[in-house]
């Protein structure tokens, strides 16, 4: 028998600051997780963790791994007799979560706020905006020399240290994530598992496959595409920056060209898809959008589309307006960096395959608690 | 009853709908001298109930215990059933309206039907039958279900077919097709004569306009009318057996009628005269009959001794001479053989020329004189030719395709438009291209060059379309310019024909019109010449065979008309047709059965017919494939087939009735939600995918597989249902619960397991069990133990298994595990929606609907619909069950007893019957009437020998048979006869007393014998029914039936009901709402009260109801409801008061009344006619949950005072910040174990005005189920909203209320997480349940009436005896029945007050007849009839007889039902029942052991 938990009564209203939440009134009919693709036996979803949350389990909820597993296909929504958006709240909890993962608190107010999202991400752009006008290289007007005007090397020590931030950031949420879902559960884990379904981890970091077991297989490929254009392009940027910036221009067959123009092709293609998929609403996904729904394809689209202006200003030889473009790059996908993924909705990257990973250990490790339990009635000839 | 005065009332109502709501309200108000008009849109009443199997929660039968009703109703004098109808005006106000009804014709004379269902077996249409929900079908003509008021059948039309509307000779294929469907093709063929004789013929060159306007055409293809039509003449060929005899009366007439021409037309008129009698003529010119079929179309297409034998079968072998070669120079020479009348059917045989230069060279013949010369065998020399034929309709094509046959070596068809406006039928079209004629389009002939006087060369000019012209076709112009021409041996104008009247215009003075046709009335066909008529091609032009064949057969009845003497016209209009449209929507498709046919290279060189016919299955199978577009196609077999002759297929279509009524009782009903708007569900694509209403038909003993349970794709026995439940109800388009489906389901599970087996697994998916009524939650406990297995969860979908057919469900449990589960059937428990047209209702009587569409009412007035004088009842306000739509129906009979309490009596009175034969003395002289039953009882027994039988028994001075004893001719019979023979008692061997004894009684009663003097032998129901197989026996039982029944009828008596004054008067127990209410209510019919309240106020638990969930304050009503109490004249008021004696029965009770007026107390002895129970229940005092020991818990009526109290209390109490409810406290237990029905809603509703006062407190509510029924359902939506947690526990998982550390904390365990929760809580309220109250058994042995084992009271049926008890005169109200709402206390206060009424309104009491009678001189007063007697109407006395002390007993007339008990008892034969006594039964039994013969 599990202990008793103590209901904070205010939890759902806590819940509620993180966006659509609970509509209309549900009655608990199940509905929504009979239908849902993904749902399975050990990771029962939307009607549990909704429940947490309406009844204010507020310790289970923080430990809770479902909100992750949940692709947010919509049919629980359009199957609710009540309409009460099962799929949004889960996008809600996911919001929650995320929030209180994050030990600075700043998700939370970047959530919950527009003026401290977007505060911050003006903020942190102003500061390489600043960081530009103090560090740049000679600015070389006859040619197009951007790596005089950004020295490769300094951009790339620049990159390495937002790296290691982000990377703190990140990991010390991850372990509250861990904490919260693997030490204060209820289930003890042989550590040998967290080493055994390592695999897991890597599998749905990389493909995602999960959401393909939703009813709309096309929403899994676009996702894919954008996902590897946007791990390609960090990966160019972030590690193999003195490589791709450049200021020799391939031909076309180089790698340099075309991973560059898959990765900003794809960028800038599903990006707009997603936009105009939440102006329209006429998907059930896009039908709610909060502000972090928005900026985030915002700002990935705005990042492609000035990083195609610096090459295209290159190409053309127009060297100041290469320079400024630059600049106003580096002042869109910095911020997005820094604020989005330990803090944003970026953050889903990391945690959805985690969330996978630990859900699949605990229910290991459930299983091997379940076994052993039964173990001598087995054992006896 | 028309041209009242306005303003005054009339003493009649109006209700709608003849479901169990409309017949409460039509038995209430016609006992209690209202005269009713019970309108009904169906053929019969009975509405849903009559369709249900079994009722919950006592598992009666619903048709068992409606039937009585349904057959008082449509017996009783004051009730007017006006079927098949729907109100389309109202005018006027309370107490006097005028309404306009729409009335449906049922082409069946209700008077003459006897219900025999002969007429059934006849008809060849199987529509999906609505009653059983289309799981089978029914006939056209058809009886809603077999125990249907009114019992005659009706008959359902949807119009005029199309394929019948197109037909310009008025043939019926719909009938004929019907027929071939079901392999009657006999039948078939004689429909089909009645219009056309020449089915070989039409079957072949017909073009077919049926076929064409065939509404399956929409859908894919046309039925192949023409092939059936077809296959019935070759069959009949084929069959030669089978051919249907000719007409008897051939040359009855003196009258000689000539024919001119053997043409279709003609030919047709000779038949229809040849039938009527006349001698006939046809004079021929040409040396063959058959005029164009012969001449004009080759024998390809209608083979010579096809057109042969028909001629002979439906002309000449009729009599008809046809003179061939014998040409009619004038009509004068005709007239002055001694004919005397002429039709002139002479044809259209002048072939039209082109028009052209070189027209005249040899080689071109124009295609009628070319076509006559091939037809008539003439040798033809085409061999190599190359032939041009000029025109585009069939004669082109029949001369082109001729030639080619003849030989030619190219035959090009030559038209001036295209192929679109080519009027020649398309597969002729298609069949010559195959044969290899080529066909030029947009061509015109301008030359024919010819050399040597031959035909060499065909000058063309191109043309192009411009505008349309009159016929609607594009006009063709010729380009200029655009000659060309081509080489032609033979060339064929085929552009029109017209009549060659020259014989005609040179001999008389007959009119002929300019295009040289004759010209005659178009609608009588006759000439300006009296005598001649004229019709065919030789009036209108060349046209087709079958518009010929209808001149003919109108020519036919002109010459009839004009040969009697008669108008011409009179009544040759035809009423007006409306065509069918059926619905094609969603209906399979189905190609037609392609007709077999002779290759083209084996037909191209020779004339052998190309179509080979169907086969006799293939015409089934094609004629399967009809719609039914009219439903009934009106082949006329039924007509035939009834021996009452009810049938009236020329009923009018519509009508309008005008009614004149005081008031109006809505009881419209409601629709079933159709599942199949959720596809996600799988209703209507997956045959296993039922409604809970079809299950009920599935269940039935009366339903399509007479109560096997079987599924729908393959009629086997389901090991696994699912029954899926709120089906349109409980989601956001319907956010109201439907109140029935939890119950309904639950019955249906019980039932299904009882008739399949303990194995059959019932699976009830649902979201909470709302058994709230009345022994609901015993029901449904019971289901449980039974092994119903309830599975919480809404069910999102279904899936088909493909193989199987079975149907795979998920579903999670309740501790959230998913779980896929295979069923053999899947029953959806769907909603109640409003009535359909609720719309139309609503604006035609004024009245508000809700904002789900039904009809809105005022809490407080809850039968009223916002328009004074018309009153609502049933589902049509909010969904609800049986007893609840019977209340309501009672009570709004009570409002219009108020409303019309002036004028009761005025239209309405016992029916006067003459004076009554005394018979005493006599030796009995008896008639026995045996009745055919059509064949339902002749079919099997003998009938005349019974009567010749029944004629052999003693004291037998008659007997005699009829076709239906019961019919209006019979019923008369049997009067002339009691005069006659004298007869003084009489027997009749038909069918059950059950329906038929009252109308036998009241035919002796109208003769002048007491109608008690009647006995029947029910011949029918148990005998020929039950042993149809063997008519020997059965009618050997008969004999013993008829022989036991007249040995009792000798020595019958005549009887004669009792009847007492009555006092108008009423006592009302309880002075709380529903007494308050039910007092007024009979106060305002206008009859005396007495009122008695325990308490020294008046007002009951309502007073310490503040606010109702929709806002109301109760209080003002409640108090202004006092005000009228106290008020009224007619109310006496005795409060602080007791009952100390209750003595007396129905009509005369005399209760003692004793009332505390200080330390002393007074008596009062009242006389009441009737007794209303109305002592209210009380809140439970809980004992759980540290009530009373801790003062932060508390029950919701203290809540409930403490949300309503002014800011002072606010002030003593610290505001909670988190209050939890709990429920079910006293309620669903061990010690209560029923549910209160209110505390959810009342939980709720203090839940919302906590949210209201104070959004932010908490508010938790633990439940077992939330049942929030009907609209209620609204404030738990609105209460989730809110943000009002809900947590449901099991049964065994209490909740627990501990304190710790003075801090209050609720532990509950919720299921769906399988987490134990502690909420920390500043208030905790208890939802307390409703108890009886203790003084309920004092009552009850007072008024000798039944408690429940929870010590409410009984009622006498749970369904349609809601507020009646067994006992006579005493009635129940509001929470001394159960626990119920303000609204539904009210109800059923009125119901009772209008049951009260039907009592009250009378003068005097009728009692039984056939009741107990004490035999003095045997009884020996001991007693031992007293305590079996059920209706406690024995009683024992004493008395002094010479000195002593003597006993007897006394039976109490009133309380007496006749059931015989008291004399099966008694050991001295001192108590028997009138109309049984020992000696009559004792004959009955010694003439069942005689031996016959």
């Amino acid at each position: 028998m599990a202990s008793e938990v103590q209901i904070n009564p205010a939890l759902v209203t806590m819940v509620r600051d993180y966006g659509e939440f609970d509509g209309r009134g549900c009655y608990a009919c199940g509905s929504c997780t009979v239908i849902c693709p993904l749902t399975n036996n050990s990771g029962s979803f939307p009607r549990r963790p909704l429940r947490l949350a309406q009844v204010g389990a507020e310790k289970p909820l923080n430990g809770s791994l479902e909100p992750w597993l949940c692709y947010y296909c919509g049919e629980c929504s359009t199957t609710c007799p009540q309409q009460t958006e099962p799929g949004e709240s889960m996008m809600t909890l996911r919001r929650y979560l995320t929030a209180h993962y994050d030990w600075t608190g700043l998700a939370g107010k970047f959530f919950k706020s527009a003026v401290w999202e977007i505060g911050a991400l003006v903020l942190v752009g102003a500061f390489v905006a600043f960081l530009a006008m103090l560090f740049h290289g000679p600015v070389v007007t006859d040619r197009v020399e951007l790596t005089t005007f950004a020295p490769v090397d300094m951009v790339h020590h620049f990159d390495l240290i937002m790296l290691l931030t982000l990377t703190f950031f990140v990991f010390s949420n991850v372990f509250r994530m861990w904490w919260f879902a693997m030490v204060q559960g209820v289930v003890k884990i042989p550590f040998l598992l967290y080493l055994t379904q390592m695999p897991k981890l890597m599998l749905h970091a990389v493909t995602q496959i999960r959401f393909r077991e939703c009813t709309d297989k096309l929403r899994w490929i676009k996702h894919f595409l954008l996902v590897s254009g946007y791990v390609l392009m960090f990966a160019l940027i972030v590690v193999f920056l003195e490589w791709f910036q450049t200021d020799n221009i391939y031909p076309l067959s180089h790698p340099q060209r075309w991973l560059g123009y898959y990765a900003t092709a794809v960028l800038v293609i599903f990006t707009i898809e997603i936009l105009i998929g939440r102006v329209k609403k006429k998907e059930q996904i896009h039908k709610y959008s909060e502000l972090s729904d928005w900026l985030f394809p915002i700002l990935l689209l705005l990042t492609a589309v000035t990083g195609i202006a610096v090459h295209l200003f290159r190409y053309l030889g127009l060297p100041l307006l290469t320079y400024y473009t630059y600049v106003i790059h580096m002042s869109i996908a910095v911020p997005m960096l820094v604020i989005e993924v330990p803090f944003g909705k970026w953050a889903h990257l990391y945690y959805r395959p985690l969330g996978i990973y630990f859900h699949t250990i605990k229910e290991k490790a459930l299983q091997l608690q379940a076994s052993k339990q039964v173990v001598p009635a087995m054992e006896v000839p | 009853m028309n041209n009242k005065p306005e303003n005054k009332k009339i003493g009649a109502v109006l209700i709608v709908g003849g479901g169990i709501g409309g017949m409460q309200a039509a038995l209430d108000l016609a006992e209690s001298g209202i005269k009713v008009y019970l309108a009904e849109k169906e053929s019969a009443i009975g509405g849903v109930m009559a369709q249900l199997d079994k009722t919950f929660p006592t598992n009666d039968c619903a048709m068992c215990t409606m039937a009585p009703r349904i057959v008082e109703i449509g017996r009783h004098k004051d009730i007017e059933i006006i079927t098949l109808s729907d109100v389309k005006k109202v005018e006027g106000e309370a107490g006097n309206f005028k309404v306009i009804l729409y009335k449906k014709a049922r082409y069946i004379n209700l008077d003459q039907c006897t219900g025999c269902s002969l007429c059934v077996e006849k008809c060849p249409i199987q529509v999906d039958s609505e009653f059983d929900q289309g799981i089978i079908k029914r006939t056209a003509i058809y009886r809603r279900y077999p125990q249907a008021v009114p019992g005659a059948f009706a008959i359902d039309k949807q119009g005029i077919s199309p394929c019948r509307f197109a037909c310009p000779a008025g043939v019926n294929p719909h009938a004929y097709v019907a027929l071939i469907a079901q392999g009657r093709f006999a039948e078939a063929l004689s429909v089909q004569r009645r219009e056309n004789p020449f089915p070989a013929i039409c079957g072949r060159i017909c073009p077919h306009g049926c076929e064409t306007e065939c509404r399956r055409s929409d859908l894919d293809q046309p039925i192949a009318i023409a092939g059936l039509k077809r296959f019935l003449a070759d069959w009949e060929l084929a069959n030669p057996d089978e051919k249907s005899s000719l007409p008897q009366d051939l040359k009855t007439k003196k009258e000689k009628v000539a024919i001119i021409g053997s043409g279709p037309a003609g030919l047709s008129c000779a038949h229809y005269l040849a039938h009527k009698g006349y001698h006939i003529t046809i004079f021929e010119a040409f040396s063959v009959a058959g005029g164009m079929l012969r001449v004009g179309i080759p024998a390809y297409r209608l083979p010579r001794d096809i057109l042969e034998k028909e001629i002979a079968a439906a002309v000449t072998d009729l009599g008809v001479e046809i003179k061939l070669n014998t040409p009619v120079d004038s009509l004068d020479e005709i007239r002055a053989q001694g004919y005397n009348a002429v039709f002139v059917a002479a044809g259209a045989h002048k072939g039209l020329t082109l028009g052209v230069p070189g027209e005249n060279s040899e080689g071109v013949v124009d295609a009628v004189a070319f076509l006559k010369d091939v037809n008539l065998g003439k040798e033809m020399k085409l061999a190599g030719k190359k032939v041009v034929v000029v025109g585009g309709g069939n004669t082109a094509f029949d001369a082109a395709r001729s030639s080619l046959r003849l030989g030619a070596s190219k035959v090009t068809v030559a038209y001036r438009r295209s192929r679109k406006e080519m009027p020649a039928n398309p597969w002729e079209i298609e069949e010559a291209e195959q044969e290899g004629v080529k066909i030029q389009y947009l061509v015109a002939p301008v030359e024919i060059l010819s050399k040597d006087g031959r035909v060499a060369n065909v000058k063309y000019i191109k043309m192009q379309l411009s505008e349309p012209d009159g016929s609607g076709r594009r006009r063709p112009v010729p380009i200029k310019g655009s000659e060309f021409s081509e080489p032609a041996d033979i060339v064929i104008p085929a552009i029109s024909q017209q009549p060659d009247l020259s014989f005609l215009s040179e001999t008389s003075d007959i009119d002929i019109s300019r295009a040289g046709s004759i010209e005659v009335d178009r609608v009588t066909l006759e000439t300006n010449i009296p005598g001649v008529f004229a019709g065919g091609d030789a009036v209108t032009g060349p046209a087709t065979a079958i518009e010929a064949i209808q001149a003919g057969k109108i020519a036919a009845q002109s010459v009839d008309r004009y040969l009697r003497g008669e108008g011409l016209k009179s009544g040759s209009e035809k009423g007006e047709w409306i065509k069918a449209e059926k619905d094609i929507e969603g209906l399979p498709e189905k190609r037609r059965v392609a007709m077999p046919e002779i290759s083209v290279k084996a037909r191209r060189d020779n004339f052998k017919e190309i179509q080979l016919g169907y086969t006799a299955e293939q015409a089934i199978e094609e004629a399967k494939r009809c719609l039914d577009c009219a439903t009934c196609c009106e082949c006329l077999l039924c007509v035939e087939a009834c021996g009452a002759k009810a049938i009236n297929h020329g009923m009018d279509i519509e009508g309008l009735v005008t009614i004149d009524v005081g008031a109006i009782i809505l009881c419209p009903g409601f629709e079933a939600f159709d599942p199949s708007v959720k596809p996600e569900l799988g209703y209507g694509r997956y045959p296993n995918v039922i409604t809970s209403l079809q299950f009920e038909r599935i269940l039935s003993a009366s339903g399509p597989f007479s109560g096997k349970v079987l599924r729908p794709s393959d009629n086997k026995p389901p090991k696994r249902i699912a029954f899926l439940q709120c089906v349109g109800s409980r989601d956001y388009e319907r956010d109201y619960c439907s109140s029935v489906c939890c119950m309904y389901a639950t019955k249906e599970a019980i039932m299904a397991k009882e008739h399949v087996g303990k194995d059959l697994e019932c699976d009830i998916f649902f979201m909470d069990v709302r058994a709230f009524g009345k022994g609901f939650e015993q029901y449904y406990e019971r289901a449980k133990k039974e092994g119903v297995n309830y599975i919480r969860c809404r069910i999102p979908s279904i899936k088909e298994v493909p193989e199987s057919r079975n149907l795979a469900i998920e579903y999670l449990t309740e501790d959230d595990k998913k779980v896929s589960r295979e069923y053999d059937l899947a029953v959806l428990a769907v909603g109640l929606k409003p009535p359909k047209g609720v719309k139309e209702i609503s604006e035609i009587f004024g009245i508000k609907l809700n904002k789900f569409d039904f009809c809105e009412t005022p809490l407080f007035r809850p039968v009223e619909s916002g328009r004074e004088g018309i009153y609502v009842a049933g589902p049509f306000t909010e969904p609800k069950d049986i007893p609840e739509t019977v209340m309501q129906a009672s009570a709004s009979a009570s409002k219009v007893q108020s409303l019309l309490k002036e004028v009761r009596g005025s239209l309405t009175g016992p029916k006067q019957y003459p004076p009554e034969i005394d018979v005493t003395g006599q030796e009995p002289r008896i008639g026995v009437f045996v009745c055919h039953c059509g064949t339902n009882i002749a079919g099997v027994v003998n009938v005349p020998g019974v009567v010749e039988y029944a004629k052999s028994l003693p004291n037998v001075v008659f007997a005699t048979n009829s076709m239906y004893t019961c019919s209006t001719d019979s019923c008369e019979n049997i009067k002339k006869m009691i005069k006659e023979h004298s007869l003084n008692k009489v027997v009749v061997a038909s069918c059950t007393p059950r329906t038929h004894e009252p109308l036998f009684r009241s035919v002796l009663q109208e003769a002048g014998l007491n109608p008690y003097l009647f006995e029947m032998a029910n011949i029918r129901d148990q005998c020929s029914w039950v042993h149809m197989h063997e008519p020997e026996r059965a009618t050997r039982k008969a004999k013993d039936l008829v022989r036991m029944v007249t040995a009792k009828t000798g020595l019958l008596e005549p009887l004669y009901k009792g009847s007492m004054p009555l006092k108008r008067s009423a006592l009302v127990l309880g002075g709380g709402l529903s007494g308050m209410v039910s007092a007024l209510e009979i106060a305002n019919q206008g009859f005396e009260v007495y009122l008695v309240e325990k308490e020294s106020e008046l007002g009951g638990i309502t007073k310490r109801i503040r606010y109702l969930v929709n806002g109301e304050n109760p209080q003002d009503e409640i108090k202004t409801l006092i005000k009228q109490v106290e008020e009224k004249k007619n109310i006496h008021l005795f409060t602080d008061a007791k009952i100390e004696k209750v003595e007396g029965s129905i009509g005369n009770f005399k209760t003692t009344i004793l009332t505390k007026i200080g330390p002393s107390t007074a008596s009062h002895e009242i006389e009441h006619g009737v007794v209303i129970v109305a002592t209210g229940a009380k809140e439970y005092n809980p004992k759980e949950y540290l009530y009373g020991h801790d003062e932060r818990v508390i029950t919701q009526l203290e809540l409930e005072e403490r949300l309503s109290s002014n800011g002072k209390s606010k002030k003593q109490k610290q505001q909670p910040k988190t209050v939890v409810m709990i429920q079910c406290v006293g309620s669903r237990d061990e010690e209560r174990p029923y549910c209160s029905r209110m505390c959810c809603t009342e939980a709720i509703k203090n839940a919302l005005k906590i949210k209201e006062n104070t959004p932010d407190v908490n508010v938790y509510i633990l439940y077992k189920d939330i049942r929030t029924y009907g609209f209620r359902e609204g404030y738990y939506t609105k209460a989730r909203e809110k943000g009002v947690v809900f947590i449901r526990y099991e049964d065994n998982k209490n909740p627990e209320v501990s304190i710790n550390s003075n801090h209050l904390n609720v532990k509950v365990f919720d299921q769906i997480l399988g987490m134990p929760m502690v909420i920390p809580a500043d208030l905790v309220v208890l939802s307390a349940g409703i108890v009886a109250e203790d003084h309920n058994k004092i009552v009850a042995q007072f008024l000798k009436v039944p408690l429940t084992q929870d010590n409410f009271f009984l009622e006498a049926h749970m369904k349609l005896r809601p507020v009646d008890f067994a006992n006579d005169g005493v009635f129940l109200c509001g929470l001394a029945h159960s626990s119920k709402s303000i609204e539904e206390s009210i109800i059923q206060a009125q119901a009772a007050a209008g049951r009260a009424g039907t009592i009250l309104s009378k003068d005097r009491i009728e009692l039984e007849a056939n009741i107990s009678s004490v035999i003095d001189e045997n009884c020996d007063g001991c007693a031992y009839c007293v305590d079996p007697c059920p209706f406690k109407a024995i009683t024992l006395i004493e008395f002094m007889k010479e000195g002593s002390i003597k006993k007897t007993v006394q039976v109490n007339e009133s309380l007496c039902k006749g059931c015989g008990t008291c004399m099966a008892t008694c050991p001295k034969t001192g108590i028997i029942v009138k109309g049984f006594k020992l000696g009559q039964i004792a004959v009955q039994v010694e003439a069942a052991l005689q031996p016959i013969e």
